[in-house]
């Protein structure tokens, strides 16, 4: 009975995203999936339209009573963050109105099962490490400034980026990369609707700083993505970004 | 406010599902105190859905704090048009675990520590809590499937199995469990659209 169904495209592209959304995919088929998620807005809608018909089913789980420690440790974090909340809804849609929000930008927002696991959080000024309270005067005195903080889920990487006021320097922090002999993070900024564009390779670790090329600051703006990939040394700045995404996360305004 | 208790099932539900709306939509303000409203009346519903899919506690904890980070950051991208707040949260909740599972490789069930498989004709397990009418839409979809898709596709859901893994479960080939599984969602697609 290992029969396959025909499917004609449109078919394929709802049973993939069903499929992802319920988690069953494995090797090759949820690795397309994974890809498809960042490239496509319309399957990671398709995703997100999923995941939220089946969870459905959560109806018939049972509560379980998590110790009081959890929600401390929560508000703890949310601490930390200083008073920089989520980008509001009034500034979000009109920064994105419908329809305007690239593949990249959705992939973000889905909640496919099995995704690249991502975290993308607000912080004024770079925290120094976990739990760290970040430097809120420095950020006031600064002005407006663009940040990015991209960790991984249940990793160790992550990546925090800020663009100061004018603009025209970047820098960033990383912790957790170990690629392997004769690889590095490369860092990408994806524009809007458009093709992502190497920001160069970055050291495994550590602080670094750099001036901004114009054309770089052109394309670095509140909402816009940034993304890392580990790359071969030899030949960068690549055109164009291997898979898999190991972080992805967006630029916001604080 | 206590008085048509029987009926009052649906009241209470839309009333908890406004509550919850509202408080989305203070935390994406930045209302920490909105987040802890929705974690008390939450937490416990995400907590057994994680717990269900790691049998772990300390790893379940642990996912159940990054979920609330999660509604914390994303609580601005949640449409009330789309789902309702608890389906929301449970989405986010059951993918987050699913993706631990994934990456920490572990088997998401095996030996004496099977939980028994929820049966077809669970009910929902607090009324107020669940959102009747996205269960029961559901529900009466999967209710039309065959037997085997439907119990595949349950069994995806609530033990977190991927496709080799219902096919050892099922103790059937791998392209028999891969169909059912498609057949059953195309299925569900065709009736939950209509």
């Amino acid at each position: 009975m290992s029969d396959d169904i025909p499917l004609g495209p449109e078919d394929h592209e709802q049973v993939l995203a069903a499929e992802f959304a319920l988690g069953v995919l494995e090797g090759d088929e949820l690795a397309e999936a994974r890809r498809r998620m960042l490239a496509d807005p319309r399957f990671a809608d398709a995703v997100e339209a999923w995941s939220v018909r089946l969870a459905a089913l959560g109806a018939e789980v049972s509560e379980q009573i998590p110790r009081p420690e959890v929600w401390d440790g929560i508000a703890r974090r949310i601490e930390a963050f200083g008073d920089a909340a989520p980008v509001p809804i009034e500034t979000a849609r009109k920064q994105h109105p419908p329809g305007s929000v690239s593949g990249w930008g959705m992939a973000l927002s889905a909640l496919g099962g099995g995704a690249a696991a991502v975290a993308i959080m607000l912080a004024i000024g770079l925290p120094g490490s976990p739990g760290q309270q970040p430097p809120v005067e420095q950020a006031a005195r600064t002005g407006p400034q663009l940040v990015a903080q991209l960790a991984e889920q249940e990793g160790e990487r992550q990546l925090v980026s800020l663009i100061d006021a004018r603009g025209d320097r970047l820098a960033l922090q990383l912790a957790g990369f170990e690629p392997e002999a004769g690889m590095a993070p490369e860092l990408w900024v994806i524009p809007d609707g458009g093709a992502p564009v190497s920001l160069g390779l970055l050291p495994e670790s550590g602080r670094f700083e750099r001036r901004l090329t114009e054309r770089e600051r052109a394309l670095l703006i509140n909402g816009a993505t940034l993304a890392v990939t580990i790359e071969t040394r030899a030949g960068a700045p690549h055109a164009e970004p291997s898979t898999p995404i190991v972080l992805v996360g967006s630029l916001s305004q604080i | 406010m206590g008085q048509q208790l029987q009926d009052d099932g649906d009241g209470h539900a839309a009333q908890q599902r406004a509550a919850l709306t509202k408080a989305l939509e203070r935390t994406a303000r930045g209302d920490r105190a909105a987040l802890q409203e929705i974690y008390q009346a939450t937490s416990g519903k995400l907590f057994g859905t994680i717990l269900r899919l790691l049998r772990d506690r300390a790893a379940a904890e642990d996912v159940l704090h990054d979920v609330y980070l999660k509604v914390w950051q994303r609580a601005d991208r949640y449409n009330p048009g789309r789902a309702s707040p608890v389906t929301w949260l449970c989405a986010i909740a059951r993918n987050s675990a699913i993706d631990h599972l994934r990456r920490s490789n572990r088997k998401p069930y095996g030996g004496t520590d099977d939980l028994p498989e929820i049966a077809d004709d669970a009910q929902p397990v607090d009324q107020a809590m669940c959102d009747a009418e996205d269960h029961a839409a559901l529900r009466g979809a999967l209710d039309e499937l065959q037997e085997d898709h439907r119990r595949s596709i349950r069994l995806a859901y609530f033990d977190g199995l991927t496709h080799s893994q219902l096919a050892e479960k099922m103790n059937v080939p791998l392209g028999t469990t891969k169909s059912w599984i498609r057949r059953g969602l195309i299925s569900l697609k065709g009736r939950l659209d209509v």
